[in-house]
């Protein structure tokens, strides 16, 4: 102890006794075995989460999208197709205007009348038009 | 062996070892931490026990955030502090009869009559004052130290120790004349 000695005794042999008796303990109280398994689960656990948690984002954000586009689409077409489409092909495109096929068609013909009317539109020569309805 | 082996020992594997070798450096020391707080010897045999059991169930929890001595008498003293409080039920200041009771019948008591009045002013604090006082007056620990176990500052425990000492001076006054 300290030099200020404490006035309490112990019985002979005391701490001997103490000592082996304490040493026991692991014996009596086995510790649980470490598990491997729940410690790794325990530092990946925030980053499956995260993981989990993107792809539910993204799979709501495709259904989402998905949705709209079909809602606001026509025809099958959906709005950004269109958009698309709009940017490749001008609509002043005589053939557009007056070339393309009518959904009643089952085929597609081009007759006398559709030339001429391309040719007038098309700002052709009047002596090109008057040959072509001639032919 | 120091913390430090001890540690690698329990590191390595060798817990039972380890367990052993702390048991060796400590249990006669903190026995007489552990007396000095209970006043008795029976009482400190039963919790001493106690103590060493959940030393040995926390160990694998230890991280040494704190050094090895620290933790230990952290455990102790908290093991102790419940203890005191289920059996005297009282933690408020004064002695306990109980208290006073043990410390007049304790067979193992074998200072003069001032120690044994010594031992009774020191019960009579308060439980805070009177572990500062213990272990600065008997067990000759630094401020630092015990500021590391109670988790108090070292100016806190400079103040309860000096009013420990006033306390523990005014009532050695009143009983020896």
């Amino acid at each position: 102890m300290s030099k200020n000695t404490s006035p309490y005794s112990v019985p002979e042999g005391y701490f001997e006794g103490l000592k082996s008796r304490l040493e026991r303990i692991p014996a009596e109280h086995p510790l649980p075995r470490e598990r491997r398994f729940p410690i790794l689960w325990t530092r990946i656990r925030p980053y499956v989460a995260m993981a989990a948690c993107l792809a539910l984002l993204l799979a709501a954000g495709a259904f989402f999208l998905d949705r709209k586009a079909g809602l606001d689409g026509t025809d099958g077409i959906s709005i950004y197709e269109q958009m698309m489409y709009s940017d490749m092909i001008p609509d002043t495109d005589p053939f557009l205007v007056f070339g393309a096929p009518s959904d009643e068609e089952d085929s597609f013909e081009i007759s006398d009348e559709d030339i001429m009317d391309y040719l007038i539109s098309s700002g052709a020569s009047a002596e090109l038009v008057a040959y072509a309805g001639d032919l | 062996m120091d913390d430090r082996e001890i540690l690698d020992l329990w590191r390595s594997g060798r817990r039972e070892e380890a367990f052993s070798a702390i048991v060796r450096q400590y249990s006669e020391r903190l026995y007489w931490h552990v007396r000095s707080l209970t006043g008795s010897h029976e009482d400190t045999d039963d919790l001493l026990q106690d103590i060493f059991i959940k030393i040995w169930g926390a160990l694998p929890k230890f991280r040494g955030d704190s050094n090895l001595f620290t933790w230990i008498w952290r455990i102790a003293t908290n093991e102790t502090l419940n203890h005191l409080d289920r059996r005297d039920r009282h933690p408020q200041e004064g002695i306990s009869p109980l208290m006073e009771e043990k410390i007049d019948g304790d067979p193992w008591f074998n200072g003069t009559a001032a120690q044994r009045e010594l031992s009774k002013a020191i019960a009579s604090l308060p439980v805070k004052q009177r572990m500062v006082f213990q272990m600065r007056y008997y067990e000759e620990m630094t401020y630092e130290e015990i500021s590391q176990v109670l988790g108090t500052s070292v100016g806190g425990l400079k103040a309860s120790y000096h009013i420990a000492y006033e306390k523990i001076k005014d009532f050695l006054e009143k009983a020896l004349g």
